[in-house]
């Protein structure tokens, strides 16, 4: 119940302002100032220019008839239908995001989630570069009692990737789940390295099935959308988790993502715990952004 | 998206400078571009609302002056008005304690505890002793991340493994003072500014040991929720001031206005770089500049205008207009541009010069070196008249200056179609100079 009563809460932060809002401006009927009202609110969810403006025209378009479920449809339309990730045996999971977006505990979270399956799981430390960011993965390792390769000594991610991979190859392992060391996009030699991991993976052990997931951090603004247009060009991404829901933003970045970049968010993180990932649902976030029942 | 909103600027500015006069109608106009310009940026919208309404006061006020570049005169309005929302000059940092003690607060991942140490470094270079001590109990192997940056910085942490955090910065700074330690940083845990126990326990570690200096710690590319955490952090803490992570990625940082006018303190500074020297006294003007996206336009002219000697450029002006400019005068340009800073950031001031273009054109400053040197082996005659450069002289020339033939040659080709372009030029504005030819850049 306690984890339940958790994401409701974490939902609820950014349910309430965004479905005011429309709600008001049933209430309100549209106006100038109304639609002001709206456009203010859901700027503030990090919603981005472009699809603001797409909302707002149909509110204006369908001013007279029921232009929420029109919005919905919208935002139904933007996000599309949950994917699932499947995850087919043996497989290998590159983490990756900028600086502090949270790849390492979605790493710890993700190997929980794939656990709790049923699934084998082998962690990779192959963050090199921040100082103690092994160290950092090795206590969620041991807290979950998942089995984590890495090398204090070694400078090269691949080389540690390498080394992780054989290592599953050989105990059959379902799922390896690679942390790798943040990075700005800006930075060519780091895009560059990611690019060598991938090819490792590709060259020398094409029996894996490669996915990749980005870290996005939903307090961060339009950035995001940069992140995710540069990172695509290094490394096929496969699905977003949008971290840190459970503070105040509202990480309506998803739907730029989706929409301009095709990037769907599989999971939310709602919390430091190893249990506050959730599987991204578009109509129930759609549904509580609007303040509608959910069907 | 950075391409399209200097594009968008560009074209903004092109039709201002354009304007015979400030009417009502423009500045609404033109407000409304820039509100879109400051949103994309991540500026809170209130913020950028309130950042509008004082630069209408302000063009309708110049409304009335006789300008004659009215145009102009309302980029500066928002530029000026830019600058001082961001807090006018550079802020300065209170080390009159003994010890001197800086408190880090912030939101998970806004990078407080590689900042302490790049804090330390920068201190530490000022001949200063400092200690870091680490506060974050909480995220796993925070502690070894500090101590780890402090072996690589060689400045000693204070901790006491996973203990009271209160405890720990009041005992550190006890053990600081006996030890006649100058500079104390508080590293502590990230928090959500909703989490009140969290809240709480930062309070009491101020309450208990009351820091010169409470920094927030603000990820530059954080989008409209930074109002939110940056309000409640300045409510829970009197801040003095907040440094903006993350710098040396690509976000237009619109959240630092937003921090700047929610929590009344100044931004003292900026993390800029990976490494550990990599964090700057905050620099208003230049995020000015970043946020507006167009360009340093300003600063271009400006620092065109320190190097650049009026009577030279008129002399330099002529010769470009009786098509006699030859390789000494591109000598002498190239010397001044190398005083203006690398090409790098040259281009990137140039309006309608966009990132794209800068990206696969991978500028080299030594480009620059190279063609001076090649220059540089001409005989003055040589330079005056490149006709006179056969294959024997080519020869002797790229022997002296140390770059292969192919370069002299392409130089020269350069230098050829450069004057031929020159004299399309001709025709154009005085003042005007087609600088990318300048640069070797084809």
């Amino acid at each position: 119940m306690a984890f339940i009563g958790k994401l409701f809460n974490a939902l609820r932060r950014s349910r309430d302002r965004v479905s005011n809002a429309f709600q008001q401006i049933v209430k309100e009927k549209v106006s100038l100032q109304s639609l002001e009202q709206l456009e203010e609110t859901l700027l503030a969810s990090d919603l981005g220019l472009s699809t603001v403006d797409d909302i707002l025209d149909i509110v204006k378009k369908h001013s007279k008839e029921n232009f929420i479920n029109e919005v919905a449809d919208y935002m139904q339309q933007s996000l599309g239908h949950e994917k699932e990730l499947e995850i087919k045996s043996p497989s290998v999971m590159l983490v990756v995001g900028v600086n502090g977006t949270g790849k390492t505990t979605t790493v710890a979270k993700l190997a929980k989630y794939y656990k709790d399956q049923g699934k084998s799981v082998l962690l990779v430390a192959a963050d090199t570069y921040r100082a103690a960011a092994i160290a950092q993965l090795h206590q969620w390792s041991k807290r979950l009692n998942v089995r984590m390769v890495c090398n204090e000594k070694s400078q090269d991610p691949t080389s540690v990737l390498f080394d992780g991979l054989k290592s599953a190859k050989s105990e059959n392992i379902d799922l390896v789940i690679v942390d790798t060391a943040g990075r700005l996009h800006t930075y060519k030699n780091l895009m560059n390295e990611l690019e060598k991991m991938v090819r490792v993976i590709r060259d020398r052990f094409p029996e894996f099935n490669l996915c990749s997931i980005m870290t996005i951090d939903a307090n961060l603004g339009q950035n995001s959308l940069h992140q995710v247009r540069e990172f695509a060009k290094s490394v096929h991404l496969d699905g977003a988790v949008l971290t840190k829901m459970d503070g105040t933003a509202r990480g309506g970045i998803v739907f730029a993502l989706k929409n301009e970049l095709d990037l769907p968010v599989l999971f939310i993180g709602i919390g430091e715990e190893l249990n506050d990932l959730n599987e991204f649902a578009a109509d129930e976030y759609i549904n509580s952004l609007l303040g509608l029942k959910n069907a | 998206m950075f391409e399209q909103i200097t594009d968008r600027f560009d074209t903004i500015f092109r039709r201002l400078r354009g304007l015979g006069k400030i009417t009502d109608t423009n500045i609404q106009e033109t407000s409304r571009e820039i509100r879109r310009v400051l949103l994309e940026a991540d500026v809170n919208l209130q913020v950028a609302r309130d950042f509008i309404t004082h630069v209408k006061v302000k063009a309708e006020g110049t409304k009335v002056l006789k300008s004659i570049k009215p145009g102009e005169q309302f980029i500066k309005i928002i530029y000026e008005e830019l600058i001082h929302v961001l807090g006018d000059e550079t802020a300065e940092i209170d080390l009159n304690g003994k010890p001197s003690v800086i408190l880090m607060a912030g939101l998970q991942g806004s990078g407080k505890t590689t900042t302490c140490a790049k804090l330390a470094k920068m201190f530490t270079n000022q001949n200063k002793k400092v200690l870091m001590v680490a506060a974050d109990v909480y995220r796993p192997a925070a502690i070894e991340q500090l101590q780890s940056l402090g072996r690589q910085i060689d400045v000693p942490v204070y901790d006491e493994g996973l203990g009271d955090p209160v405890a720990i910065c009041v005992n550190a700074v006890a053990k600081a003072k006996s030890e006649k330690v100058d500079i104390v940083i508080l590293d502590t845990a990230g928090r959500l500014h909703i989490d009140g126990e969290m809240m709480n326990e930062i309070q009491h570690i101020w309450d208990e040991v009351k820091p010169n200096e409470i920094l927030f710690v603000a990820d530059s590319m954080t989008g409209q929720d930074a109002v939110t955490s940056a309000k409640a952090f300045s409510e829970a803490l009197p801040l003095t001031g907040t440094i903006l992570t993350k710098l040396d990625g690509d976000a237009r940082g619109g959240a630092a206005v937003s921090i700047r006018q929610v929590t009344g303190t100044p931004i003292k500074f900026a993390g800029v770089s990976e490494k550990m020297d990599g964090l700057e006294p905050f620099n208003p003007k230049q995020m000015a500049d970043r946020i507006l996206g167009f360009g340093d336009v300003i600063s271009l002219v400006e620092k065109a205008e320190l190097v650049t000697d009026e009577i030279e450029v008129a002399k330099l002006e002529k010769k470009l207009r009786g098509n006699e400019f030859n390789l000494e005068d591109f000598q002498q340009q190239l010397m001044q541009l190398k005083k203006m800073g690398s090409l790098q950031q040259l281009m990137g001031m140039m309006p309608g010069i966009n990132r794209k273009m800068l990206k696969g054109m991978d500028m080299d400053d030594r480009q620059l070196l190279w063609t001076e040197a090649i220059i540089n082996s001409m005989t003055p005659s040589e330079r005056r008249k490149p006709n006179l450069i056969d294959g024997s002289r080519r020869k002797r020339i790229s022997l002296g200056s140390g770059r292969s033939l192919q370069e002299v040659n392409q130089l020269l080709k350069q230098f050829a179609q450069m004057k031929k372009m020159m004299k399309q030029f001709g025709k154009m504005k005085p003042g005007k100079m087609p600088m990318g030819n300048f640069m070797g850049i084809s």
